[in-house]
C-alpha cells in the first residue's frame, strides 16, 4: 500500500506541469461536493484531492479567502476534512504530503487571517517536522497566538526549544504567548530567562513568568515565588499562594517530595484565617497526596479547626485513607470533640464505609445533640443496613420536624416487606410529625392492603395527617376504590387535595391492565350521577383518555345542565390525542356559546400540533379550520398553531394575514417565530419567498426598533442561504468608482489602473452617499461599482427613482438590466436593454410607481440572465449580449455596477450569492459500483436513450436540454420495474421538467405512467402551486415536502426508490416522499391509470426549460 | 483589558450605557481592605456573565446577590437595573473574586470561560454554581475537578434532571427509573436511547455561519476579553450573544447546549458517575472547522456493554428509553414488565441526594451533581463533539482520559488557550 502511494505521489509531482491546466477545474469539481454528507464521502473526496498531489492541496488552500472576501466555506471544509482525514492511523505518507503542502501555502500566504486558518489546520495534523516553519510566526504579533497553539498541540522538546529561541526576539504581545507556552510545556531550559523576567518591570510579563515558573516547578524558582506574597501588584499578591502551591505540587510530582512538603507546610502555617482557609485546604490536600496514610495526624489536627470549610476539606481528604486503624483514630477524635466536629466526623464515617465505625455511629443516633443525630441517621443506615432498621424506626416517634426528611429517606431505603409491617404496627401510637412520614412511606412502598386504614386517616381532624393520607392514596388506590375516591373528590375544596385525588383516580384507572376496560368502572360512576359528581369526573377524563371516556364526554356535552355541558367541552378541549379532533370540530361549527367555541378551537389546534401527522396534513386541517365562520379574533390560536408547523406553507398562509387589521399582529409574530434567528437552518427559510414575506412584514411594522429586528432576521437567513451583503447600510466599504469600460481597463497596466482607480474613488465619494441606510446618488458623476468581480451569481437589490429617472444594473461590467420611469416607458423596467439579437424588453411591466421602492432579483448563470422585478418574472433565462465587443460573448466575470444616468438614484438591501461553476464530470464511485449501481448515461452520447434526441444532448458529461431545438421526452430504451435511481440535476430559474417512471413511450407520462416532478418550486412565479406539484411529488398523486432543493444554479442530488407499490424520493439527503401509491388515491381528482403499471421506461419529461442532468445511475432491485 | 473598574449603578444610570466608556476607573485600594463579612446564616453571591442565562441566575434563591459582572456594558447595565440597589457591577471577574464578602460565584458566561473562572473562583475560596456544559473540553473538566477538590469547594452544574424536575416524557422524576435499574429489573447491560420518542427532543441545533464578513465591534463590548482563552477571530455579531453556541471555539452546538441536560440523568441511571464510554461513534454531515453543524446519530458504548444512543433524527420510532435483557422502559413510564409500578414500590429506594445547594454550601456537603460526576457527564458531551468533528469511531480510555493512539482526537481533549490564559 505504502509503495503504491509513493508511486502515485511521484507521478503527481512529475506530472505537475502537465496537470496544471487540468488542476483548477478538477479541484473545482471536487470542492463542489463539499461539505460531505457523511464521513465516508468526506474520506472519498479527500482521497481524490490527495491523488492530485501537493498541487491539489495547494490549489484548495489558494481558494481560502480572508473573512468578508467571499464565501470560501467549501475550501475550509475541504482543508479541515483533509487535516482530519490524514490523521487517521496508518496514513503517515498522506499526512506528510498534506502538511508539506500546507506549509508551502502558509509560506506564500499574504493574508494573516488565511495564515491563521492554515496554522489552525497544522494544529490538527502537524508533527515535529512542522515545528521549525511554524515557529517563525512567533515573531509576528498577530500570528503568534495560532502559531503557539499549533506548537503546543504538537508538543515535545522541539516545540519547547522553539519557544525558548524566540523569547528574546518576539515582540511584546507575542512574548506573553511564548512565556505562557514555556510554562505549559514545562520547559526547564527556560528557567534562567524566566527568572529574569519574573523580576522585571512589566507586570503582565512578570505574572506570566511567575506562573510559568510555578508550572515548571524547579526548586531554583522557590525564592522568587515565595517572595510574591509581598509583591507590588494586588493581583500578584492574590495569586501568590495558589502559584506557590502549584510550584509545590510540581515539586512533589517530580520526586522532590521533601521540598514540596516544606512549601505546603509553610502555606498551611500562614493561612489560618477563615477567608483564606482554602489555601490551607489546598496545602493539606498536597500533604495527603504526598504522604498518604502517614498524613493522618495532619488530618486529625485539621478536624479540630473551628473553620467549617477547612474541617470539611480535611474530612473529605480522610475518605482517601482507608483502614480500621484510621477508623479507630477518627472515633476517638469524635468522642472527644464537641457536637459540631462530632457531627461532621460521623457523616464522614458514613461515607467512608468502614463497618468498624458502626457501633459508634449507632450510638450517635441517640446523641442529645440534634446535629449529631442528623448526621448519624444516613451514616448508620449506610453502614448498618437492615441491622440498624429497628434503631431508625424507634427514632420516628421521638424525632422532630427537622429529622423527618432524613428518617423518611432512610426508611425508603429498606425493602417494603421490612418497612410496611413496622409502619403499620406503630402508626396509631406515633404522634406527628412522625405519623405523617409513616403514612407517606406506606404510600411510597405501595402497601395496597393497608388502603382502608389510609381512607380512615383521610377523615382525620389533623390537617397534616389528612394531607399525607390523601397524597398516599395516589400510590395505593385501585379500581375498586373509585367510588370512595370520587366521593372524596366531589367534596374536596382544598386545591392540593383536589390534585392529589385526581391523581389517585387516574392511577387507579391505569391499574387495570386491560386497555379496553380500563375506564369502565369510572364511567359507571358517571351514569345517573348528580351534576356535582359528573363535573368532578369529567375534569379527570382527559387525563384518563381512551375511546369510551371520549364518548362519555361527548354525551355530557349534550347535557341539559349548563355547567356540566361547559365542563364537558372543557374536557374535550383538553383531550390528549387526535381522537377528539372530530368532536372539537363539531363544537366549533355548531356551538352558539363563544366560550365553548374558543375552547374547542384552542383544543383542536393543540391536538393537531401534538398529533402524529405529516406537516402537510396538519396545515391542511388548520387551513380548513380557518375557512369556518367565526369571529376574526377567535382565529388567533389557529394562526399561532400554523406558525408552530415549520413548513414553507405556513409562511405563505401567515403572510396572507399580514394586512388583516385584527390578525396582522398574530401573523407577524408567527412569521418572526418561524424565521427567527434561533430557528433551525432550513433551505426554504433562506429562499426568496421568505425574503419577500419578511420585507413585507418589515414594511408593515411601525416601530423602527422592530424593523431593525426583522433586518437582523433577514440578514441571518440570507447568510444561511449563501448571500453576503454588498452594502452594509453604513458606508461605501466594498464599493469603488468607475474606471473606463472593460476593454479599456484591460489595456491598462496595473500601475495605470491603480492610479485611475484612486482618482475614480475620489470622484465617487463626492456624489454617492449613505442616507438612512440607503445608497444615494446626487445625479452628477459616474456609476458605482462593487469592489470585486463576480462570475455566476444571484443579486438582490432594491431601487428607487424619481420622476423621469433612468438607471440600470450592469452585470459583469456590461449594460444592463434596465431601470427607468415606467410612466414614460410603458414596457417597464428589468429588460436587457442593449440586447440586439435576443429579447431586450421585459416580459411584463412590474414597476411600482415612481418614488416607491422596487426589488430586483437577478440571476446570472453562464451567459444567461433571469430577472424578477417585484417578484414578477420579467427576463426568462435570456442570453446577455456583449455591448462593448459585439462579436464576443459576454465576459466570464466582471463587476456589478449601479449605473449613473444624470438623475438622483436610491439603492438599498444589496445582497449577492455567488454560484459555483461546475466544470468537470465527477466520476462514479467504486463503492456504488460494488453496491450494484450501473451508469444509465455514459457521459458521451445518448446511447441507451430514445425519444427526443434532438432537444436533449450529451455535453461534457451532462445531459442538457436545448428548448429551442425541441422539448419533448427522453426515455431509456429499456424498461425497469423496481429500482433505485440516483442522479444529479441543476435547475435554471423557474425551470420545469419531470422524471417519468414506469412510463410507456406514448401518452402523458404523468397519467399513463408516473411523473416525479422536477421543478424550481422556489421561484416566485410558482407561488400558487398545489403541494402535489412541488419538486419530488408524484404528480397529482402524492405531495412532496418542499424546501430540500438547493439554490438555483447549484447541483442537487436525488435518489428515487421504486419497489412494488412503494415510492421514495430523497432530495439532497432529505426524504420528500415516502409513500404507498395505493394508499391515498389521487389528490388532483384525476384518473392515473399509470399507477397500476409494474414496469416501464424511465424518462425526462421536457417542459421547455433548461435543465441539466448528470451522474445518472441505477440499481435494479 | 485587566483594569479593575467597578461601576457604580447610580453612575451607570446617570450616564447611560453608551457613555460608560468614560466612567472613572476606581483604583483597587479605594475598595480594598476587608469587605463586610456576611452574617453566618446569609449566603451571598455574584453572577458572572449576565446576558442570556445569567439573567435567570440573578433570581435563583438561596443567596443574596451582591455583584454582577459582564464584559458587555449593555448587559451589565440592564442586569444592574434588574438587580436594584446594593449590587455592584464589574467588567473583570477577577475583581469579583477578590471581594471577600461573596460566598458563591455563579458562572453563566459562554462555556469557553467556564473552566478558567471555576478554577480561579476555587482558588479564591468561592463555591461555584456553573452553567452547563460544565467545560468546553475534557482537559478543562479535569482541571476543574482538581481545583475544586484541592481547595475544598462546593460545586454544582446548573442542570436538574438527575435529582428533581420531571424527567422529560416520563411524568416522574428520575428516582423510580434509577430504582428499577439498580434493583436489576431490566437486567444488564442496558441501552439508553435519547430521542424525541423517548422524551428528549434534540431540537436545539445552534448552527454556526460558515462565511462571515467581519463587522466593527460594538463599543459596549470588550470583545478581546469576551474571547479570552479562545483563538482570535474577527468579530461578527453571530459569534457572540445568543448565537455563540454555533461555534466550536466557544461551545458545541445543540450538544453543548442540551447535552448535559439529557445525558447527566442517563449517566446517573446507568451508574456511570465514575467512568466514561470506551467507544464513541457519530453519523453526521462533515463539520466545518469553525461553525458547528447538525448530526444524525451518536452512539457511546461503555466497557461493560452499556450503550447510550443519541438519536438526533428520532429514527427509532419504537425505541424504548431503556432496554435491558429482562425488560424495557418506554416514554410515559410504559414497560413490558408486568406490574412494574407495584414491584418497584416495595423495593429499596436509591440513596438520597443532596439537592439544596445553599444547604450543601452551609454544611460543606457535596452537591448531588458536583464537579466529579458533572465532569463525567460533560465528558459524554465532549466525546460526542469530538466524534462529530472527526467523523470516525473513537476509542477512549476512561481511566487515563485519553484516546490511545489517536493523536488528532487527543488534541481536541486539551486545546491550547490564548495567552495569558491557561489551565
Amino acid at each position: 500500500m505504502k509503495r503504491v502511494l509513493a508511486v502515485v505521489f511521484a507521478i503527481a509531482v512529475l506530472a505537475g506541469p502537465f496537470l496544471a491546466e487540468d488542476l483548477k477545474p478538477r479541484v473545482s469539481s471536487i470542492l463542489e461536493r463539499f461539505p460531505a454528507e457523511t464521513a465516508a464521502v468526506r474520506d472519498g473526496l479527500c482521497a481524490e484531492i490527495l491523488k492530485l498531489g501537493p498541487q491539489g492541496v495547494g490549489e484548495i488552500c489558494s481558494r481560502l479567502l480572508p473573512p468578508g472576501g467571499g464565501n470560501d466555506s467549501r475550501a475550509r471544509f475541504a482543508a479541515n476534512g483533509l487535516a482530519v482525514y490524514v490523521t487517521r492511523p496508518g496514513a503517515e505518507n498522506e499526512r506528510a504530503l498534506f502538511i508539506r503542502a500546507l506549509l508551502a501555502s502558509l509560506a506564500g500566504s499574504r493574508d494573516k487571517s488565511v495564515a491563521s486558518f492554515l496554522l489552525s489546520q497544522i494544529q490538527v495534523a502537524g508533527r515535529t517536522e512542522s515545528v521549525k516553519p511554524v515557529a517563525r510566526y512567533l515573531a509576528d504579533e498577530t500570528l503568534a497566538g495560532p502559531a503557539a497553539a499549533a506548537l503546543l498541540s504538537i508538543g515535545g522538546p522541539e516545540a519547547a526549544r522553539a519557544f525558548l529561541k524566540s523569547l528574546d526576539t518576539a515582540p511584546r504581545g507575542a512574548r506573553l504567548t511564548v512565556v505562557k507556552s514555556l510554562g505549559d510545556l514545562r520547559a526547564r531550559d527556560a528557567l534562567k530567562k524566566l527568572l529574569a523576567l519574573a523580576e522585571g518591570g512589566d507586570e503582565g510579563l512578570r505574572r506570566a513568568a511567575l506562573s510559568a515558573l510555578a508550572n515548571i516547578g524547579d526548586p531554583a524558582a522557590g525564592p522568587v515565588l515565595s517572595k510574591v506574597r509581598v509583591a507590588v501588584s494586588f493581583r500578584e499578591r492574590a495569586q501568590a499562594p495558589s502559584l506557590y502551591l502549584l510550584f509545590a505540587r510540581r515539586l512533589v510530582e517530580t520526586g522532590r517530595t521533601a521540598q514540596g512538603l516544606d512549601a505546603a507546610r509553610a502555606v498551611l502555617a500562614s493561612y489560618g484565617r477563615p477567608e483564606e482557609s482554602h489555601f490551607a485546604s489546598e496545602a493539606l490536600a498536597l500533604i495527603v497526596s504526598a504522604l498518604k496514610g502517614k498524613a493522618l495526624p495532619d488530618l486529625l489536627r485539621a478536624a479540630d479547626s473551628p473553620d467549617r470549610g477547612f474541617r470539611a476539606a480535611a474530612l473529605e481528604l480522610a475518605l482517601s485513607i482507608p483502614g480500621s486503624e484510621a477508623t479507630a483514630h477518627w472515633v476517638e477524635k469524635a468522642s472527644g470533640s464537641g457536637p459540631d466536629v462530632r457531627a461532621d466526623i460521623v457523616g464522614m464515617l458514613g461515607r467512608r464505609g468502614d463497618a468498624a465505625a458502626l457501633p459508634f455511629v449507632r450510638e450517635s443516633l441517640l446523641s442529645r445533640d440534634k446535629l449529631v443525630r442528623l448526621a448519624a441517621i444516613p451514616a448508620a443506615a449506610r453502614l448498618g443496613g437492615e441491622a440498624v432498621f429497628p434503631d431508625i424506626v424507634k427514632l420516628v416517634g421521638a424525632a422532630g420536624e427537622e429529622e423527618m426528611p432524613a428518617l423518611r429517606a432512610a426508611l425508603l431505603g429498606y425493602r417494603g416487606t421490612l418497612v410496611v409491617p413496622e409502619c403499620v404496627r406503630i402508626l396509631d401510637s406515633t404522634p406527628l410529625p412522625g405519623k405523617a412520614v409513616l403514612i407517606d412511606v406506606l404510600g411510597e412502598k405501595g402497601a395496597r392492603e393497608e388502603i382502608d386504614r389510609v381512607f380512615v386517616l383521610v377523615q382525620d381532624p389533623e390537617p397534616a395527617v389528612r394531607s399525607a393520607a390523601v397524597g398516599a392514596l395516589a400510590n395505593l388506590a385501585g379500581e375498586k376504590d373509585l367510588p370512595r375516591l370520587v366521593a372524596l373528590l366531589e367534596k374536596a375544596s382544598d386545591g392540593d387535595d383536589v390534585l392529589s385525588l385526581q391523581e389517585a383516580i387516574v392511577s387507579a384507572v391505569r391499574r387495570n391492565p386491560d386497555l379496553m376496560k380500563r375506564a369502565d368502572a369510572l364511567l359507571e360512576l358517571l351514569k345517573n350521577a348528580p351534576p356535582t359528581r359528573k363535573i368532578a369526573i369529567l375534569r379527570v377524563l382527559p387525563r384518563v383518555g381512551g375511546t369510551k371516556p371520549l364518548q362519555a364526554a361527548v354525551e355530557e356535552d349534550r347535557s341539559a345542565d349548563v355547567q356540566v355541558q361547559s365542563v364537558a367541552v372543557y374536557a374535550l378541549s383538553q383531550w390528549p390525542d387526535y381522537q377528539a379532533a372530530a368532536e372539537l370540530l363539531r363544537i366549533v361549527t355548531t356551538t352558539k356559546t363563544r366560550k365553548h367555541l374558543l375552547l374547542a378551537v384552542e383544543g383542536y389546534v393543540r391536538i393537531i400540533a401534538r398529533a402524529n401527522l405529516p406537516n402537510g396534513k396538519k396545515l391542511a386541517l388548520l387551513r380548513d379550520l380557518l375557512a369556518l365562520p367565526m369571529d376574526e379574533a377567535d382565529r388567533k390560536p389557529v394562526l399561532a398553531g400554523i406558525a408552530a408547523v415549520r413548513e414553507p406553507e405556513s409562511l405563505r398562509l401567515l403572510a396572507g394575514y399580514l394586512e388583516n387589521p385584527v390578525l396582522g399582529g398574530t401573523a407577524a409574530a408567527g412569521l418572526l417565530d418561524l424565521a427567527s434567528e434561533q430557528a433551525p437552518q432550513e433551505r426554504w427559510l433562506s429562499g426568496h419567498e421568505t425574503y419577500t414575506v419578511l420585507r413585507r412584514l418589515q414594511t408593515a411594522l411601525p416601530d423602527p426598533a422592530e424593523k431593525e429586528k426583522v433586518d437582523k432576521v433577514i440578514l441571518e437567513r440570507l447568510r444561511q442561504g449563501g448571500f453576503v451583503p454588498l452594502f452594509d447600510g453604513r458606508g461605501l466599504d466594498g464599493w469603488k468608482g468607475l474606471v473606463a469600460d472593460p476593454p479599456g481597463r484591460a489595456k491598462m497596466t496595473p500601475a495605470e489602473l491603480a492610479k485611475a482607480q484612486a482618482e475614480a474613488d475620489e470622484r465617487m465619494s463626492a456624489h454617492w452617499r449613505v442616507v438612512d441606510g440607503a445608497l444615494v446618488f446626487d445625479g452628477k458623476g459616474e456609476s458605482l461599482c462593487a469592489a470585486a468581480d463576480y462570475a455566476d451569481f444571484e443579486l438582490l437589490v432594491d431601487w428607487k427613482i424619481e420622476k423621469g429617472g433612468d438607471s440600470g444594473i450592469y452585470l459583469r461590467g456590461s449594460p444592463q438590466v434596465q431601470i427607468w420611469d415606467a410612466a414614460i416607458n410603458p414596457a417597464g423596467s428589468g429588460g436587457l436593454y442593449n440586447n440586439q439579437k435576443g429579447r431586450s424588453l421585459p416580459l411584463e411591466k412590474a414597476d411600482r410607481p415612481v418614488g416607491e421602492w422596487n426589488t430586483f432579483r437577478i440571476l446570472m448563470i453562464g451567459e444567461r440572465v433571469t430577472v424578477y422585478l417585484n417578484d414578477r418574472l420579467v427576463v426568462d433565462n435570456t442570453v446577455l449580449e456583449n455591448y462593448w465587443e459585439r462579436d464576443k460573448p459576454i465576459y466570464p466575470s466582471g463587476q456589478v455596477e449601479l449605473q449613473a444616468h444624470g438623475n438622483p438614484l436610491y439603492f438599498r438591501n444589496v445582497f449577492i450569492r455567488e454560484i459555483p461553476r461546475d466544470t468537470i464530470v465527477p466520476e462514479p464511485t467504486e463503492a456504488e459500483a460494488a453496491d450494484g449501481f450501473a451508469p444509465l448515461f455514459n457521459g458521451r452520447d445518448l446511447e441507451g436513450w430514445t425519444g427526443d434526441t434532438k432537444g436533449y444532448a450529451a455535453e461534457s458529461g451532462k445531459i442538457v436540454i436545448h428548448p429551442e431545438l425541441g422539448s419533448g421526452n427522453l426515455y431509456t430504451v429499456r424498461e425497469y420495474a423496481d429500482f433505485v435511481l440516483r442522479f444529479e440535476f441543476k435547475l435554471t430559474p423557474a425551470a420545469n421538467n419531470g422524471l417519468g417512471v414506469r412510463a410507456p413511450l406514448e401518452g402523458d407520462a404523468a397519467y399513463a405512467g408516473m411523473e416525479l416532478q422536477i421543478l424550481e418550486d422556489g421561484s416566485p412565479v410558482y407561488w400558487g402551486l398545489e403541494p402535489y406539484q412541488y419538486h419530488g411529488s408524484i404528480y397529482g398523486v402524492v405531495p412532496a415536502r418542499r424546501g430540500a432543493l438547493k439554490p438555483v444554479g447549484e447541483w442537487n442530488t436525488e435518489e428515487v426508490t421504486v419497489r412494488g407499490r412503494r415510492v421514495a424520493v430523497v432530495v439532497n439527503g432529505t426524504t420528500v416522499v415516502d409513500a404507498d401509491i395505493d394508499a391515498g388515491g389521487t389528490v388532483d381528482g384525476r384518473d392515473h391509470p399509470g399507477l397500476k403499471r409494474e414496469s416501464g421506461h424511465i424518462g425526462f419529461l421536457g417542459h421547455g426549460s433548461i435543465v441539466e442532468f448528470r451522474r445518472i445511475r441505477l440499481k435494479e432491485l | 483589558m485587566s483594569h479593575s473598574h467597578r461601576i457604580s449603578r447610580r453612575q451607570f444610570i446617570r450616564t447611560g450605557a453608551a457613555a460608560a466608556a468614560s466612567l472613572a476607573i476606581v483604583p483597587r485600594h479605594v475598595l480594598g481592605g476587608q469587605g463586610t463579612l456576611a452574617p453566618s446564616d446569609t449566603l451571598t453571591k455574584a453572577v458572572i456573565g449576565v446576558g442570556g442565562m445569567g439573567r435567570g441566575h440573578l433570581g435563583y434563591p438561596g443567596a443574596v446577590l451582591r455583584a454582577v459582572c459582564d464584559v458587555d456594558r449593555g448587559h451589565l447595565a440592564s442586569a444592574m437595573e434588574i438587580a436594584g440597589p446594593g449590587v455592584a457591577g464589574y467588567a473583570d471577574f477577577r475583581d469579583v473574586l477578590a471581594r471577600p464578602d461573596i460566598d458563591i460565584i455563579h458562572i453563566a458566561t459562554p462555556p469557553h470561560w467556564h473552566a478558567l473562572i471555576s478554577i480561579a473562583a476555587a482558588e479564591a475560596g468561592k463555591d461555584i454554581w456553573c452553567e452547563k456544559p460544565m467545560t468546553r473540553t475534557i482537559a478543562e473538566g479535569r482541571a476543574v475537578v482538581e481545583a475544586v477538590k484541592r481547595n475544598g469547594r462546593i460545586f454544582r452544574v446548573n442542570t436538574w434532571f438527575r435529582f428533581e424536575d420531571r424527567f422529560y416524557g416520563f411524568g416522574t422524576d428520575v428516582r423510580p427509573i434509577k430504582k428499577a435499574v439498580q434493583n436489576g429489573l431490566l437486567g444488564w447491560p442496558l441501552k439508553a436511547t435519547v430521542s424525541a420518542t423517548t422524551g428528549f427532543d434534540w431540537k436545539f441545533y445552534w448552527i454556526g455561519l460558515t462565511s462571515q464578513r467581519p463587522e466593527p465591534v460594538p463599543p459596549e463590548l470588550d470583545y478581546d476579553f469576551w474571547l479570552g482563552p479562545a483563538p482570535y477571530k474577527p468579530y461578527h455579531p453571530h459569534r457572540v450573544h445568543g448565537t455563540f453556541r454555533g461555534y466550536w471555539d466557544y461551545d458545541g452546538g445543540g450538544l453543548g447546549d442540551m447535552g448535559m441536560h439529557y445525558l447527566d440523568p442517563v449517566q446517573y441511571i446507568l451508574d456511570k458517575d465514575g467512568t466514561s464510554p470506551v467507544e464513541v461513534w457519530a453519523d453526521c454531515p462533515q463539520q466545518h472547522p469553525d461553525a458547528c453543524g447538525t448530526w444524525r446519530r451518536i452512539e457511546m458504548k461503555y466497557a461493560d456493554g452499556c450503550v447510550i444512543v443519541l438519536d438526533g433524527e428520532n429514527r427509532d420510532k419504537n425505541a424504548p428509553f431503556l432496554e435491558g435483557p429482562k425488560g424495557k422502559l418506554f416514554r410515559g413510564f410504559e414497560s413490558d414488565i408486568p406490574n412494574l409500578r407495584e414491584t418497584l414500590a416495595s423495593l429499596p429506594d436509591p440513596e438520597p441526594q443532596t439537592t439544596d445547594f445553599a444547604e450543601a454550601v452551609r454544611t460543606r456537603r457535596r452537591f448531588a451533581l458536583n464537579e466529579r460526576n458533572g465532569h463525567r457527564s460533560c465528558t459524554l458531551v465532549n466525546l460526542a463533539k469530538i466524534a462529530v468533528q472527526l467523523g470516525r469511531t473513537l476509542h477512549y480510555d476512561p481511566e487515563r482520559e485519553i484516546f490511545p493512539g489517536d493523536e488528532a482526537a487527543n488534541r481536541l481533549i486539551d486545546q491550547p488557550m490564548r495567552a495569558p490564559w491557561h489551565l
